[in-house]
């Protein structure tokens, strides 16, 4: 598993590794139930503090990403209950930052709850599947047969 | 077991002419890898001198590993469990690498000499050569190896890494790494290479004019911290100076910029009565932090 | 490994000094300078020159370092002083082995001295003028600590050698001083080999070094670096 992380830039670092692993397991680089590299091993390969990557490892644990085995290590979770929950977690976040963005630009909570519901409807309504949610609550359609555009 | 690495409190310290250090408070938590940071004349190498005890304090209390510094034999008895990098580097000229480490275990029976040999052969020392033939990044490297093979349970260390090429600072970081995840020995480092304290450090401490100015856990800190930056129709107004929860307020023409570290959320809402055409919020790194809080103000 | 270390700091300059001496007497006895001075007069300034460069060289031996650039002196007290020792054992360590090795080449100039005596020497007196030579050093050596301690390299060796010399003029200007000096109480033109051993120096010596060894000792304690 080929982990990198910036040191500099302004994303949590524990958070870049919990990134990593997590595409790690994505792209098969490891799988369900095969075993992570110790904390130690992370800390002294990456030249990085130890407790950081402690944080990592309790955070994804805390996700369901990956399991703690008391005296063995860490493991990569089940897909099944893995996978499940990890998604969850990410769309929460997704959905957290599109809210503080929202409240930012001022929006009140029924103006939110509005626009929530429009895109949901347009994303189920005609059946389409990518909604890009990278902090925005821009959410794009792909144009399918129905010559829908993202919009503003 | 809780106690802090190392504690200080009002600690301070003048020379004839001038006040290093004016009441520093340091709290180093056990097994933490903690950076201490200041411009050249802070008062950082005084700092490290008083907890060796190889300058005596004016003022004030310091504590290792919960234990009051208030006599030499205190001291004696706390260095029996530091390592200690020194600033300039120099060890005996009178002796060889071998030498010099023979002479450092005569000293500390908790010795390591698995450690010994690891970083013997990873820094490629040689035993035979007389330590001014050796160039400053391989003294770097011997006396940061003295300092790693005695068993010690703190590294004090100043500006480990400075004058060491980067495959060298590598993996002098890596070795402090793993001595910190694998013997949770607590790192206590100044440095000037910001990268690295951002790279290894999980605490900070940043000091100006013999003073704390910031401290914490780096993580929070670069969480908790936000730069705001607004642009305006005209000239950014001054009246900006008034918000409350901002530090380190600068404008420049139409564009103003500062940071913000507690409710981030709500300082962004005020500055909407200032009515800024555009609002934008970063994340903010080690660099900044340090520039702001030592320039700026 | 403190004594290891004090050894390796000093093992060439004390060669140097003994090395000095010998050479220096090896010289004088090849000139023949020993005959055409009267007897007393040539062990006088004998011992008068090689005592003066073993004290300037002597120092020498005292000095925390042999490699004079300030900076690495500086440095590598910073690595001494962040081992677990306190400032006490560090300083005795170095002077005493520094007293041995300054006595060692003192002896040496002593034996060496006598043996150009042609007069019969029993091995009684042989060791009592080693005694009286020995303690009438002690309060030199114990100044050149001092002045090691107080001052770097430069204005030891200065500081020392105008010491010397002051003490040599007071020597002459005011007999009082003359009576208890040490240097006198070395000579043996002063204090012949049959002479009864002048007691009175000696204790000034012994008491003089103790003065001088305890300021070197507070020096030590409160220095800053």
């Amino acid at each position: 598993m080929h982990l990198r992380v910036s040191f500099s830039s302004g994303v949590p670092i524990y958070v870049q590794l919990m990134e990593q692993i997590k595409h790690a397991v994505e792209t098969g680089a490891v799988r369900a139930g095969e075993q992570l590299p110790t904390i130690r091993k992370v800390a002294e390969d990456l030249a990085m503090n130890p407790n950081t990557v402690a944080r990592a490892y309790r955070e994804l644990e805390r996700e369901g990403a990956i399991e703690v085995r008391h005296g063995l290590g860490a493991f990569v979770a089940d897909v099944e209950t893995g996978a499940k929950t990890t998604v969850i977690a990410e769309a929460a976040e997704s959905l957290r930052r599109a809210i503080a963005t929202g409240a930012i630009l001022g929006l009140s909570e029924p103006e939110l709850r509005r626009v929530f519901e429009k895109e949901l409807s347009r994303v189920t309504g005609d059946g389409s599947q990518a909604v890009s949610g990278a902090g925005g609550n821009r959410a794009g359609t792909k144009a399918g047969g129905s010559g829908e555009r993202s919009s503003d | 077991m809780n106690e802090a690495a190392i504690e200080t409190h009002g600690l301070s310290k003048s020379y004839r002419d001038k006040a290093a250090l004016r009441g520093l408070e340091l709290n180093v938590p056990r097994g933490s890898i903690y950076g201490f940071l200041g411009r050249n004349g802070a008062g950082k190498t005084t700092t490290l001198k008083l907890l060796m005890g190889i300058l005596r304090r004016d003022a004030g209390e310091m504590r290792i590993f919960g234990e009051a510094m208030d006599s030499e034999a205190a001291q004696v008895e706390a260095r029996r469990r530091i390592g200690f990098v020194s600033e300039d580097k120099e060890l005996y000229p009178f002796m060889t690498v071998g030498q010099m480490i023979r002479f450092t275990r005569s000293f500390f029976p908790g010795w390591r000499r698995d450690l010994e040999e690891k970083y013997l052969e990873l820094f490629r020392l040689p035993l035979n050569r007389s330590v001014p033939k050796l160039s400053k990044g391989m003294r770097t490297q011997l006396m940061i190896l003295l300092a790693m093979a005695r068993g010690a349970d703190l590294l004090v260390m100043d500006e480990p890494t400075s004058g060491l090429d980067p495959i060298m600072t590598e993996e002098v970081l890596q070795a402090l790494a793993d001595l910190a995840a694998g013997e949770g020995v607590t790192i206590f480092f100044s440095s000037h290479q910001l990268t690295e304290v951002e790279q290894i450090c999980d605490h900070v401490c940043l000091i100006d004019d013999g003073q704390k100015v910031l401290d914490g856990v780096l993580d929070d800190l670069k969480s908790q911290y936000r730069r705001i930056v607004l642009v305006f129709d005209s000239a950014a107004p001054s009246a900006l100076a008034g918000l409350k929860g901002i530090d380190h307020l600068r404008r420049a023409g139409r564009t103003a910029s500062m940071l913000a570290h507690v409710d981030v959320e709500s300082v962004v809402a005020c500055t909407q009565e200032f009515a800024p055409l555009s609002v934008e919020v970063h994340p903010v790194t080690l660099k900044e932090l340090f520039m702001d809080h030592v320039r700026g103000g | 490994m403190l004594w290891y270390k004090a050894w390796l700091e000093t093992r060439w300059r004390f060669g140097y000094v003994a090395g000095f001496i010998l050479g220096t007497l090896g010289i004088f006895q090849l000139v023949g300078i020993s005959k055409q001075i009267g007897p007393g007069l040539r062990l006088e300034s004998t011992l008068m020159f090689c005592f003066a460069a073993l004290y300037l060289a002597g120092s020498g031996i005292n000095t925390q370092t042999f490699y004079s650039a300030r900076s690495s002196f500086h440095g590598s007290m910073l690595f001494t002083l962040s081992l677990p020792v306190s400032r006490l054992r560090l300083f005795m360590v170095r002077a005493a082995l520094g007293a041995f090795e300054t006595c060692f080449c003192v002896c040496l100039m002593g034996a060496l001295t006598l043996v150009w005596l042609s007069g019969p020497v029993s091995t009684g007196q042989f060791f009592q003028y080693g005694m009286r030579v020995l303690v009438c050093t002690l309060p030199v050596f114990a100044l050149s600590t001092l002045l090691a301690c107080l001052l770097d390299e430069m204005w030891q060796f200065t500081g020392g050698t105008l010491l010397l010399l002051l003490v040599a003029a007071l020597q002459i200007r005011f007999k009082f001083i003359a009576e208890f000096s040490p240097f006198r109480g070395m000579s043996l033109l002063s204090y012949p080999i049959a002479a009864p051993v002048p007691w009175g120096t000696l204790a000034v010596s012994l008491i003089l070094s103790m003065i001088l060894f305890f300021a070197s000792i507070k020096v030590v304690r409160e220095k800053e670096y």
